[in-house]
């Protein structure tokens, strides 16, 4: 597949997204000097960011489906004379119908061309097309055939490969649309209803069955491409800690040998010159803890959440390129200055109750925010002491990532930012950070996706709250000698 | 060799922002710290992070220069070690002698060492005799008119403009430049007058001036088994009244240059027997590249923040591993200084009123930058109230980026939304500075705010936010920049 270059340059870029990612995007279209317009929906109208960029243009009153609405954002684009559109991740990041919209409206769609999001999209044709590029891939089904004949044919599979088994959407993604079956016996109903759930969520409902690996690590690989055939890799990300498949804390480079980690960027720069591809992706693997075998996943066709640890550890600006390569220019880093030394974590800090099964705290004033600076610390965040977080989106703060000589200061440091990291008002996710930070498996990196099951007891600290009720309780433990936000 | 010991408790004889980097390093290494306060601070958030904090009296700065108070303060707490961050007592030899006494670790260079750098002209003369290059300059002056008619001499031979130096003085405190012979009688008599009352005067000496040089700084690592590496190079021309504003790393020279630099550097050190952190300054001419000892400040800078940004290394991490007694964990292959780093301090004072410090006011609104490559050293939050005692420092706010032209364009993009509501802020004067041609093209040298007074001329931006209601309601409208005039 071969994908001829648009030389041509931007001068105008429109935001379709919102939130931290919206603002991370505008401070690169800033420095590149380049003019930058969000579309926000009305729950998002007071938010600080859309006041940095050169033209905010309200596009409904949502919430979510607007942003989703993919004529309401060529229509913004037009009225505003964008030239091109970065969509962020989520929304319509990964939708193949917006970026042909883009095509046609002759909007430069900062990412891979449609044909490659919609093939790589499908999760059993990017295995196909994946395959050719001789990659690892964990024993899978195609699509089931529908009804009693893709139940047989699970069952088959399921007596060949032994349980668990996995049953994945093929349209899912982001860890949604996984079901994980013990036996033969859920198998049946685990079918039908991992097909309605499908259907309901994708709008497609086809389904596939893939052999489970019991708690395997999730690596993956950043790799940039160009219209050239240039293919070059920013190391490696280890999302293994994750709760219910959504990755809560990530880290760059993965701990493994430094054999099995060029073998997985000479795999992913294989997956990716085999689909042809354009822009910023990350390939995803399974890895064994045991014996570091690795099988290829998906491939992200969009920025991932977590592309800041990799930032931070080779200091290149992933959307920078993201926007050069979109201009049709030829990558120009070389070689040497892509250097994997150090290390990274990236936390989410959600507005959510981590001891409440992790329940959404929206709706709340931040009435103190004190966040941590120092040596190794960025953050990307949209909130401010005033802010009110609508309740209306995902629970996504600040995300704050650190940055060490090793792991040992780098969690040292993880754990430091966190201490002094003061919100007040909505619960965060911020104690329970803390505790995977004191964690011994944790502190020795040691973890795989099944981490948070494996460790309850990072679930089990006491209530920060009593340390900090209210705000009159904070103010006057400023003036008391010794003060934490965290007592315990 | 120092002996190991695992130092449980610090004390950190200092302030702002300097104390508040100290704590983070300390705690990130699980130790406790305590922090020595005077009264004026008292409501400083940033004491509430250290595991102890007392108060040393009511100041102001006088206590923080108090060695019997810190020393009193150590053994109150039970502190086993002391960091001194930079200024106050951090280059005081009798204070780093008062802890070797006390049985207190000093977290920086034996005191012998910083005594023998402290004094100038002495620190010359050693590295002079080892081979390394020294400004062409005089001994310390002798006194009454032999001592003028020296520096007569040496200003017949060298020619003008002439550095006046004191021997004892630090941080471009006690230099002054003269024009011609008269001028210079007329300030070293001037200084010895004034001798009485600032005993660190008292003794001069000269240098010849090199006009338009660029100050470049080389910061090294030191262990106690005779372990030098250094982390790169610094430079900070630009300055006011030979105070540094505007910090970058690493200094754009041709590698050779920067070679012959670090091996100077190294040597210096080795010489002087130095162990922990230090900073070689040279004078470099850009026209010819060569360059000569300046300094050699055995303590940690306000800028090293640009080399902790460019290399991954925690300079006062390693600080206190030095001083335990450590082997340096950090092989100089490690060191390598690639992308480019900026610091500018933000400090609470007006550029258009020659620099006046503007505290004593509250910060109404306080919305710093973030994402990638911004580093913020600062104590200040909304709300705070800034005192008059100290300096105007609020705020360090260091860019990194993959190359000189992105930490630049990122430098920019930082300033433009760095939204300090309350005291007038240097903010827009750097803002100024990136535009400028010169900058952009990294022609700087120590006369680079004189020889560009199109910096100053920009718009009050206090008019744009006069107050927090106007800026408040300029949030509502659809565009709004808190430097609308940019």
């Amino acid at each position: 597949m071969s994908i001829k270059a648009v030389k041509r340059k931007i001068k105008k870029i429109l935001i379709a997204n919102r939130g931290e990612i919206a603002l991370r995007i505008l401070r690169t279209v800033k420095e590149m000097g380049l003019l930058a317009v969000v579309v926000y929906e009305k729950p998002d109208q007071h938010a600080y960011y859309i006041r940095i960029a050169e033209e905010a243009v309200l596009i409904g009153d949502g919430p979510r489906k607007d942003y989703l609405d993919i004529d309401r954002m060529i229509w913004a684009a037009t009225k505003t004379g964008a030239d091109a559109i970065h969509p962020g991740y989520g929304f319509l990041a990964e939708n193949a119908d917006f970026a042909s919209a883009c095509e046609r409206a002759g909007i430069i769609f900062i990412g891979p061309p449609p044909k490659l999001i919609r093939n790589l999209g499908e999760k059993v044709l990017a295995r196909e097309i994946v395959k050719r590029a001789d990659l690892p891939f964990i024993p899978g089904t195609y699509n089931l055939s529908s009804g009693e004949e893709g139940i047989r044919e699970a069952i088959s599979f399921g007596n060949q490969y032994g349980y668990p088994i996995m049953i994945k959407a093929s349209a899912g993604g982001g860890g949604r649309g996984i079901r994980k079956v013990q036996n033969q016996a859920e198998l049946a109903n685990s079918v039908k209803r991992a097909r309605a759930e499908a259907r309901k969520a994708f709008k497609n409902e086809n389904i596939y069955v893939e052999k489970c690996i019991e708690s395997p690590r999730h690596v993956e690989i950043q790799i940039l491409a160009d219209y050239y055939g240039n293919v070059i890799h920013l190391g490696s990300r280890d999302c293994s800690i994750q709760r219910r498949h959504q990755k809560l804390l990530e880290l760059a480079p993965a701990a493994l040998p430094p054999e099995v980690l060029d073998a997985m960027y000479a795999a992913a720069i294989r997956a990716a010159r085999e689909v042809g591809y354009v822009n910023a992706g990350t390939v995803e693997f399974l890895v064994d803890p045991q014996t570091n075998q690795f099988w290829f996943m998906e491939m992200n066709t969009r920025l991932q959440v977590e592309h800041t640890v990799t930032e931070e550890l080779v200091n290149i600006d992933i959307i920078r390129e993201q926007i050069n390569i979109a201009e049709g220019k030829p990558l120009t880093i070389p070689a040497e200055r892509i250097q994997l030394r150090g290390k990274a974590v990236q936390v989410r800090i959600n507005a959510e109750d981590p001891l409440n099964n992790f329940m959404p705290d929206g709706g709340k004033n931040i009435d103190v925010y004190l966040p941590p600076g120092g040596p190794g610390v960025r953050l990307d965040g949209i909130i401010y002491q005033g802010y009110r977080i609508p309740t209306e989106y995902d629970s996504l703060l600040v995300k704050m990532t650190v940055r060490g000589y090793n792991w040992e200061q780098t969690v040292q440091r993880l754990q430091c930012a966190l201490d002094l990291f003061l919100i007040v008002g909505p619960k965060t996710t911020i104690p329970f950070y803390r505790a995977i930070c004191m964690d011994s498996d944790f502190r020795e990196e040691r973890f795989d996706t099944g981490y948070i099951q494996t460790h309850p007891h990072v679930l089990e600290y006491p209530e920060p709250v009593h340390g900090i009720t209210k705000l009159e309780k904070f103010i006057s433990g400023v003036h008391s000698p010794v003060f934490f936000p965290y007592i315990y | 060799m120092l002996p190991r010991k695992r130092i449980r408790k610090i004390l950190i004889a200092n302030r702002g922002e300097v104390a508040l980097r100290i704590i983070r390093a300390i705690r990130e290494l699980g130790r406790e710290a305590v922090v020595a306060y005077e009264r004026p601070d008292s409501d400083a958030y940033y004491i509430r992070f250290a595991e102890e904090a007392i108060m040393i009296g009511d100041g102001p700065v006088k206590d923080y220069l108090d060695i019997e108070k810190m020393i009193w303060a150590a053994r109150k707490t039970g502190a086993d070690a002391i960091h001194p961050g930079y200024g106050f007592l951090s280059e005081n030899a009798d204070f780093a002698a008062a802890c070797e006494r006390a049985g207190i670790t000093f977290i920086g260079p034996p005191s012998r060492v910083i005594r023998n750098l402290g004094n100038k002209v002495i620190a010359r003369e050693i590295m002079r005799r080892v081979g390394i290059p020294v400004i062409p300059g005089t001994y310390t002056l002798s006194p009454g008119e032999r001592g003028i008619g020296e520096a007569v001499a040496f200003g017949g031979k060298t020619g003008y403009p002439i550095m006046v130096k004191s021997s004892g003085g630090s941080g471009g405190r006690g230099v002054t430049k003269v024009l011609n012979e008269t001028d210079l009688v007329k300030q070293i008599v001037k200084r010895r007058s004034r001798a009485r009352k600032y005993p660190r005067e008292e003794s001069i000496y000269l240098e010849k001036c090199i006009e338009s040089s660029r100050h470049i700084e080389i910061q090294i690592l030191a262990d106690s088994f005779g372990n030098i590496i250094h982390l790169g190079s610094r430079d900070c021309s630009i300055q006011r009244r030979h105070q540094k504003l505007l910090e970058l790393a690493p200094a754009a020279l041709p590698p050779e240059v920067l070679n012959a630099m670090y091996a100077a550097a190294i040597r210096a050190a080795r010489e002087v027997d130095y162990i922990n952190a230090g900073t070689v300054e040279f004078l470099l001419d850009p026209r010819t590249m060569e360059f000569w000892f300046m300094a050699m400040n055995p303590r940690l800078q306000v800028e090293h923040t640009v080399t902790e940004e460019l290399v991954n290394v925690d300079i006062v991490r390693q600080q206190i591993m030095i001083a335990e007694g450590n082997r340096l964990e950090i092989p100089q292959e490690y060191v390598n200084p690639v992308g480019s780093a900026i610091q500018v301090r933000i400090n609470a004072e007006d550029p258009l009123l020659n620099f006046r410090p503007d505290g004593g006011k509250t910060v109404e609104v306080y919305l710093p930058p973030g994402g990638p490559g911004i580093r913020l050293d600062g104590i200040l939050y909304q709300g705070y109230r800034i005192p008059t005692e100290y300096d105007s420092l609020l705020v360090k706010l260091t860019v990194r980026g993959f190359n000189w032209e992105q930490a630049l364009s990122r430098l920019e993009r930082a300033l433009d939304v760095f939204l300090i509501v309350g005291p007038k802020t240097t903010i827009p004067f750097y803002r100024a500075i990136c535009d400028d041609p010169d900058f952009i093209a990294g022609r700087i040298d120590t006369g680079y705010i004189y020889k560009h007074p199109g910096i100053f001329n920009y718009p009050d931006p206090g008019k744009e936010i006069a107050n927090l209601e106007t800026f408040l309601m300029d949030m509502y409208t659809a565009e709004f920049f808190p430097y609308s005039w940019l």
